[in-house]
């Protein structure tokens, strides 16, 4: 199995997607999976960025942009445990 | 912000696109937050998820694309890997059946914040499945669920934003059947519907209203504003003599066109459940009858003028876009 076969960052992609929706108890799960998921993409786009050669630039703008994104994620959770006291998904009953 | 919607709709690439619609995001989220009620966090938690896992899914398609046809722009268009990308751009937007996050967000946050998601926010991901929609039975299926969960969902409503979420995805059903057909009807669409918007949002803003027992006491100072608010929203519910009549009349008449007629029909007879909703609030607003306390009449002048003349655009336009075209 040559390396640009493509089913394996496919595959961590959809693991990543079920860790996602299988929410236990905590929000840090979630951001987690979501760091997950971020990293099985950045392996898909380097595959595919190594069939042009030397292209892969848009590799470090993605991300970077996903390193952003989780950072948002993280002050997001940070702004729930300060309104809330805590990150559980039970504590999201207000609006309904 | 701004700028992250013009990075999207102007790139070349999908890869453009991608990173338009992470920077709106980002540019977004510090305006959510809102240390002093807890119910703007949690607005801001749930969008983000959301927006993030569809962000994702859009880059997880775009890959899968990008293995399959070795270029990133000229796309097979009837390829299913494009159902997982219109589904994220869809979720992105609120669009039935991926609308469950929309009017609990809605729910927590203050009206400039319901404002951006209701009208800026949406402008990127239309232009982006604009690039890969066709008339397949997606689409429609979409389009019959936005109507059919728009209606029955916000009869049951009290609260304004919740009824002004799901009035918006009404109106993104009948954005998206224009997109199939004819793009610029969407920008007419699109333009009338943000002005009508912004026109209610503005007076709900101004009288602090968040809730339907609240507007029948709270627009007495000044009459004008009452009628504003009712000329608003009858014209987003598609009546004739109002502005809003207006898309729906160059949206119909496209589709029936182009021989889609049953499309049409299911639109307008759901469409009228929301009719109903809407005529509910503006009568019990402009008919009740409430004595005012004499103590507690506010005696400032009103003056502002961005109101007078959003206003006035939004009810004159009607007989003025008409005049327009049979001149030119």
């Amino acid at each position: 199995m040559s390396i640009l076969n493509f089913y394996f960052p496919l595959f961590m992609y959809f693991v990543g997607v079920g860790v996602f929706c299988f929410k236990c108890k905590h929000l840090l799960l979630m951001l987690l999976s979501l760091e997950f998921i971020v990293l099985s993409l950045y392996f898909g786009l380097y595959l595919c960025m190594m069939i042009y050669g030397y292209e892969y630039y848009f590799g470090m703008v993605f991300l970077t942009m996903s390193v952003c994104e989780g950072a948002l994620g993280l002050s997001v959770l940070v702004a729930m445990i300060r309104s809330y006291g805590n990150d559980y998904f039970q504590s999201f009953s207000i609006l309904w | 912000m701004f700028s992250s919607t013009l990075i999207s709709i102007s790139s070349y690439s999908w890869l453009g696109m991608w990173l338009g619609l992470e920077i709106n995001l980002l540019s977004i989220m510090p305006l959510m937050q809102n240390t002093k009620s807890i119910l703007s966090s949690e607005s801001a938690i749930k969008y983000f998820i959301v927006q993030a896992i569809a962000s994702t899914i859009i880059m997880a398609s775009m890959i899968s694309l990008m293995t399959k046809t070795q270029m990133t722009s000229n796309i097979n268009i009837q390829s299913t890997i494009l159902l997982m990308m219109n589904s994220a751009l869809l979720t992105k937007m609120g669009t039935a059946p991926f609308h469950f996050w929309f009017p609990e967000v809605m729910e927590g946050l203050d009206w400039m914040n319901c404002l951006l998601i209701l009208t800026w926010q949406k402008i990127a991901p239309m232009v982006l499945l604009m690039y890969n929609m066709n008339f397949n039975l997606f689409m429609v299926t979409m389009i019959v669920s936005s109507m059919v969960i728009s209606g029955i969902m916000g009869v049951n409503q009290v609260s304004l934003r919740k009824i002004l979420a799901y009035s918006s995805i009404n109106h993104m059903g009948w954005m998206l059947s224009t997109m199939m057909v004819m793009e610029t009807i969407w920008i007419y669409y699109f333009l009338i519907y943000t002005i009508v918007t912004i026109n209610l949002v503005m007076i709900m803003n101004k009288n602090k209203i968040f809730f339907l027992n609240q507007l029948y006491q709270s627009m007495n100072e000044n009459p004008m504003t009452k009628v504003w608010f009712i000329t608003n929203f009858l014209s987003l519910s598609g009546i004739p003599p109002f502005l809003g009549f207006l898309p729906k009349w160059l949206t119909i008449q496209v589709l029936v066109m182009n021989g889609m007629i049953i499309l049409p029909i299911v639109m307008i007879v759901f469409t009228l459940i929301t009719i109903f909703m809407y005529m509910r609030i503006t009568l019990s607003t402009i008919l009740m009858n409430i004595n005012e306390q004499n103590w507690l009449k506010s005696h400032s002048k009103f003056n502002s003028m961005a109101l007078s003349i959003i206003n006035f655009i939004a009810i004159s336009s009607l007989i003025m876009i008409t005049i327009l075209f049979n001149m030119a």
